[in-house]
Order: structure tokens, then C-alpha cells, then sequence
């Protein structure tokens, strides 16, 4: 059977073999699986990463089921526990454990306890009577053993401190509570009024809390870019290889999280915005002609310089001066560890360091001239976007203001590991920067 | 440019068996073999379906791509690997297509009559040019090309054409009708300005 035209065609079509540079495609594919695997790795790790800090976070937030966890102190100056545990003599503890014991295998609620204005012990039951003749007998604290600073104010955390220290001896009876702390306690202890007006920074935190910072600062990367890699047409030139530093500014907000009173993880977002200009000059005889022209500078044989808009295309040929204008913005978010090496009532210093994502963009706007006079320029608008992985570390100093406010004042380093694209750019892949920042710390 | 020398295999069924084993466990160098073996058939059909955002190159890359991805779900008993190849470059470029979202014109909605066009037989030698076949596929609208494409060269039919690209069998007919007409205008053209000796055989 005879076919026609197309059936014709697609036979022939069908058996025909294209020229292809072998090679170079071959090339392109083994970049782009590269490619692929590196963003498939690059997305395993923030994945795995966020999963982890969810993990992590989880177990820090979630509540304790052992109210009585050891508190962090300072090397200086005791706890309430310590100093509860030296007060108690071991034939007092021996006393109440034998008193509570008889109560034990009927009751097995065991008492909480909160602040109240009044001091004066209740009088109940017998079993109650014991109780508070046994606190009145041999007080937990002794006024010339403490060793704190402010004995007539204290924070909650001194009657957890007690409750604590109290349900060691085991459940207490039913008709003993609830009980507060000001009634379990002998008059003559005014030292554990509880007025909680302490600002001081040495007090052990119970529990974990929580902290809000903001800062601002100032940081500076180091790069090197040669003037004659802005010769080439391509205009949008990454700052990789700039001999100039770049100054970028640098605002962070976060949470900090203690989970003592000297340790915390801290969970920040970073946003660094930074701008440099390359000048460049050379002979191009050559006309230009662009779109989307946003802003011409002019510069004039003497040197002078007029910003107007206008339009497209460039008249001189003579001299041509490059001026590269770049916006470098950088989204970063961080997760670190930090410790208090050193912790006062109103000054902390403490060691922070971590990791964090990156996300960054690079804006170009290219401006070229001629050294005529009436000579237009023009401005191209490029953009790349990358993303890496790098280490930070940083200082903190801290001076506390009031009770919750903290000023901070905190040097920092940043190191970019690596980058999921190619496309490196001055805070990106290896790329160092320093800064420094004040910001504060609220903390409730 | 390099050309791809055809007789690369002297006992041609048995390597390439030796040659999709070694792509199956990632070996690189039977994939680059592999690759060499049947690019320039697999650029015929991306030059067919190309488009100025995602070119020919592209659509080899991407195809051969997802050649070695998936080469584990070929069955050596069902053939030769090469209408397999073929398939994942012609589904390659409909998803490109797709994404596209090409404006078929359905031939209900505005009522245009199917030509009734008899096909002459070809006769004569063996003289058009894969090279200005594939040029003038190339200049076709993208909806009219992809359905030549697809019904003349791929074999498919109208139906499962409809299924591809989510339109109706009637307006594949037409787009297919119109390809037609004007891939023979452009023959004629070719034959009047370029030396008519090429197409002499036939009657348009």
C-alpha cells in the first residue's frame, strides 16, 4: 500500500538521528543529578534538622512529672535547697518522716502551696499539731545560715523550693491541707515573707522560662571581586571575589529558652541588609540599549554627576565608567546554645553558638555611563537567590535594667558552610562576618 | 559538533543488556554509553516538540534524566529500550506542555468544518530532507505541532491523544487537519523557492 506525504514524513522522522555534542550534554546532565542530589541533601538536613528541634523543644517545654528537679546556683552563694538541706538536721527529718509515715497509707494527696499575707501557724488536728511543732521546733532556715544578699525579699520559687523539699517526707494528711507556706511557717522566720520583689539575676529559676530578645547592629564580611569581572556582559556579578569589605546592618529577634538559669537554646530569625558599589572604567565603542530603565545617573566629563529617569540608550562611546550598585539581602534562621559563664545580679557575660539556614538574595542594579557630556545611562535589575547552611557564635554582655528588661551588647561571627546552589554570594558560602549588635532581652 | 559513530556495538543486543544492567546499579560510565548510544535519536524527537522557553537540549537532559532514574521499571523481556526512551521524551515534553496549558481551540465551540482532504500516495524516491521536515514542523502553532507530532510521528490515536492533553477527540481532528494543511503549504512553498526537485515526486 502506497503512503502519503505524512505517513511518509513520520517514517523518516521516526528513524532519524539529530547531530548532538555529546559531551557537553553529558556535562549538563551529570551537573543537574549533582544538582539534584544537593538540594534533595540540602532538604533531608532541614528537614531532619527542624525535626530535631521540634524534638528537642518538645522535651524541654513539656511539663515535669518530678516536681523536684536540682536547681542551678551560683558558685558563690547558696540555693534555698542547699540551705534548706543544712538546716534540717538528719533527727529532724528522721522525726517527720516517722510522723508522715503513720498518715501515708490513708492519704495520698499531697499538699500545694501558695503565698498568703498571713504568718500565723493553724491550729487542726493532732496530726497537723505535730506538723507545725515539728517546723516550729527545728525551722528549715536558720537566719544565720543564710547566705543570700536580700533576706526580706524572695521570688515564688522559695515556697516551690519548700513544697519541694517538703514532699520528700511523702504524702501528707488530707485535713492538713491545703495549708500555705506563711501558715506552715513559725513566726519567726519573717525572712520567708514572701513579698517577690527581687530583681535579682542570682535567684535559681524553678522552672524553665522564657526570654524575648531583639537586637540591631553592624557586621562586616570580607570578599574580593576584581573590577574586571564587571567588563563582561553578563552584569549581575556575584560579590564572591570583592577585594572590599561589605558592611551589612543586621537585626535579630528570638526566644531564648532556659531550661536552668545559666542554659538556654535560643531559636532566632537574623535579617542582614547590606549594599557596596564597583566602579569600573574602560573604552567600549559600543552603543547600548536596555529595558526597564528605573534610574540614570549621569556622570559628566568633569566628574559631576545628575540622577534623572529617563530612557534607554546610550549616545557617548567614548569613555565608559561601570558603576555596579548591589543590594545583598539575607534571611537567616538560627538555632544555638548558650551558657552563662558568669552571672551577677545585674551583669551576665554568656557564650552562645549554633547553626543557622540561610536564604539570601542578591539585587544588582548596573549603571553605566558615558564620560560625554549628554550622555544617558542606563540601569539593569538583576536578581539571584541562594541558600546554605553556616556556624554562628557570639558573646553576650548583659546589663539588667530592671526586673525583666536586659540590655545586651553582643560581638558575633558568622561562617558559611555551604551552599544548595551554586550561586555563591558575599553571605553565603564561605563567607566570614563579624558584628556587633545592642538589643534587649525582656524576660517573664 | 561531534558525530555519533552508529556502529559502536559489534554484538549489539548482548552489550546493551550488559550496558542497561550496569545503568541499573548506577554505574556511570554505562550510563554515559548508554546515553551516547541513543541521543541523537531522542534529539530528533525533542527538536519535534521544542519550544523557544524549554529547548531541545533541555528536553534531552531532563529525558535522560529520568531514563536513569527509572530504568530499574524496565523490562528487558518486553524489547528493545528504545521505544522506552522514546516514550519518557514524548511524556516529557507533554508535561512541559501541559504546564503550558496550550489554548486548544475546540472545534464545537466555534463550529469549523473538517476539511475533507483526500491523501495523494507518495511516490517517487526517498528526497525530502529530515532537516527542513523537522524546520517546518518547528514554524508550526504549538497546539498543531504537538498533535502532528503525537498522530503522525508517535502513532497514537485521536482518543488517546484527547486523554493526553485533556481536550476533545473533535478538536484534536481539527488541529491535526489544520497541521495538515498548512505543513503542505509550506512544501509547496519549499518546492517553488528552493529547487522543486526534492518534492517533483509528489503531488500536493
Amino acid at each position: 500500500m502506497e503512503k502519503n506525504i505524512f505517513e511518509h514524513i513520520g517514517d523518516k522522522l521516526n528513524q532519524y538521528e539529530s547531530l548532538v555534542d555529546v559531551e557537553a550534554e553529558w556535562d549538563s546532565i551529570v551537573e543537574k543529578q549533582n544538582k539534584r542530589k544537593r538540594k534533595r541533601g540540602f532538604f533531608w538536613i532541614t528537614f531532619l534538622g527542624s525535626l530535631l528541634l521540634a524534638g528537642v523543644a518538645y522535651l524541654l517545654i513539656s511539663p515535669s512529672p518530678n516536681p523536684s528537679q536540682p536547681m542551678g546556683n551560683t558558685p558563690t552563694e547558696k540555693s534555698k535547697a542547699e540551705v534548706y538541706e543544712e538546716s534540717a538536721s538528719p533527727t529532724t527529718l528522721q522525726k517527720q518522716q516517722q510522723i508522715t509515715s503513720e498518715e501515708t497509707e490513708k492519704e495520698e494527696i499531697i499538699p500545694t502551696f501558695s503565698p498568703t499575707t498571713s504568718t500565723s501557724v493553724k491550729q487542726g488536728s493532732r496530726s497537723n499539731q505535730r506538723l507545725s511543732n515539728s517546723l516550729s521546733a527545728k525551722p528549715f532556715l536558720i537566719e544565720e545560715d543564710l547566705t543570700l544578699k536580700e533576706t526580706a525579699d524572695r521570688r515564688p520559687s522559695d515556697q516551690r523550693a519548700f513544697q519541694t523539699k517538703l514532699s520528700e517526707f511523702g504524702p501528707l494528711p488530707s485535713l492538713l491541707l491545703p495549708i500555705s507556706l506563711d501558715e506552715a511557717l513559725p513566726e519567726q522566720s519573717p525572712v520567708l515573707k514572701t513579698t517577690y520583689s527581687s530583681p535579682d539575676l542570682d535567684l535559681p529559676a524553678s522552672r524553665p522560662s522564657l526570654e524575648l530578645f531583639v537586637h540591631a547592629g553592624l557586621a562586616i564580611s570580607r570578599q574580593k571581586l576584581t573590577a574586571k569581572s564587571i567588563a563582561s556582559e553578563d552584569y549581575r556579578t556575584s560579590r564572591a571575589d570583592s577585594e572590599q569589605p561589605l558592611e551589612t546592618y543586621q537585626y535579630t529577634a528570638g526566644i531564648n529558652y532556659y531550661f536552668n538559669r545559666r542554659s538556654y537554646l535560643s531559636f532566632g530569625g537574623h535579617y542582614n541588609i547590606g549594599f557596596d558599589k564597583i566602579i569600573h572604567q574602560y573604552e567600549v565603542p559600543k552603543v547600548y540599549y536596555f529595558e526597564n530603565v528605573l534610574l540614570i545617573r549621569r556622570t559628566h566629563s568633569n566628574g559631576e554627576t545628575e540622577e534623572v529617569y529617563g530612557d534607554t540608550s546610550i549616545v557617548g562611546t567614548q569613555a565608559i565608567i561601570d558603576q555596579q550598585f548591589n543590594k545583598y539581602t539575607s534571611i537567616n534562621l538560627s538555632i544555638s546554645f548558650g551558657h552563662y559563664l558568669l552571672r551577677r545580679s545585674r551583669f551576665g557575660i554568656a557564650l552562645n553558638g549554633g547553626l543557622f539556614q540561610n536564604i539570601s538574595f542578591q539585587a544588582t542594579g548596573k549603571i553605566q555611563s558615558a564620560a560625554v557630556d549628554g550622555g544617558a545611562l542606563v540601569a539593569i535589575e538583576g536578581y539571584k537567590k541562594s541558600y546554605g547552611l553556616g556556624l554562628l557564635a557570639g558573646i553576650d554582655f548583659d546589663y539588667k535594667v530592671s526586673r525583666s528588661i536586659v540590655l545586651s551588647f553582643r560581638p558575633s561571627a558568622s561562617y558559611g558552610l555551604f551552599s544548595a546552589t551554586k550561586k555563591s554570594n558575599v553571605l553565603n558560602a564561605n563567607f566570614k562576618q563579624y558584628g556587633l549588635s545592642l538589643g534587649l532581652k525582656y524576660r517573664w | 559538533m561531534k558525530i555519533v559513530n552508529l556502529n559502536f556495538f559489534k554484538n549489539k543486543n548482548k552489550s546493551t543488556q550488559e550496558i542497561i544492567e550496569g545503568c541499573r546499579l548506577g554505574d556511570t560510565s554505562c550510563q554515559k554509553i548508554l546515553f551516547k548510544r541513543y541521543a541523537p535519536l531522542i534529539m530528533t524527537v525533542c527538536r519535534r516538540y521544542e519550544h523557544p522557553d524549554f529547548g531541545a537540549s533541555d528536553l534531552l537532559q531532563e529525558t535522560f534524566i529520568l531514563v536513569f532514574k527509572n530504568i530499574k521499571q524496565y523490562d528487558v523481556n518486553k524489547g528493545s529500550i528504545e521505544p522506552w526512551i522514546k516514550r519518557i521524551a514524548v511524556n516529557t515534553a507533554l508535561k512541559v506542555i501541559r504546564k503550558r496549558k496550550l489554548n486548544f481551540i475546540d472545534i464545537e465551540e466555534y463550529n469549523i468544518q473538517l476539511e475533507d482532504v483526500t491523501e495523494e500516495p507518495f511516490r517517487g524516491g526517498d528526497d525530502i530532507s529530515e532537516e527542513v521536515i523537522l524546520k517546518l514542523i518547528r514554524e508550526l502553532p504549538d497546539g498543531y505541532r504537538t498533535i502532528f507530532n503525537l498522530f503522525i510521528v508517535e502513532g497514537m490515536s485521536h482518543k488517546e491523544i484527547a486523554e493526553q492533553l485533556n481536550i476533545s477527540v473533535q478538536t484534536s481532528k481539527s488541529q491535526l487537519s489544520k497541521a495538515k494543511k498548512i505543513l503542505r503549504k509550506k512544501l509547496k512553498e519549499q518546492r517553488s523557492t528552493k529547487g522543486g526537485r526534492n518534492f517533483k515526486n509528489y503531488n500536493f
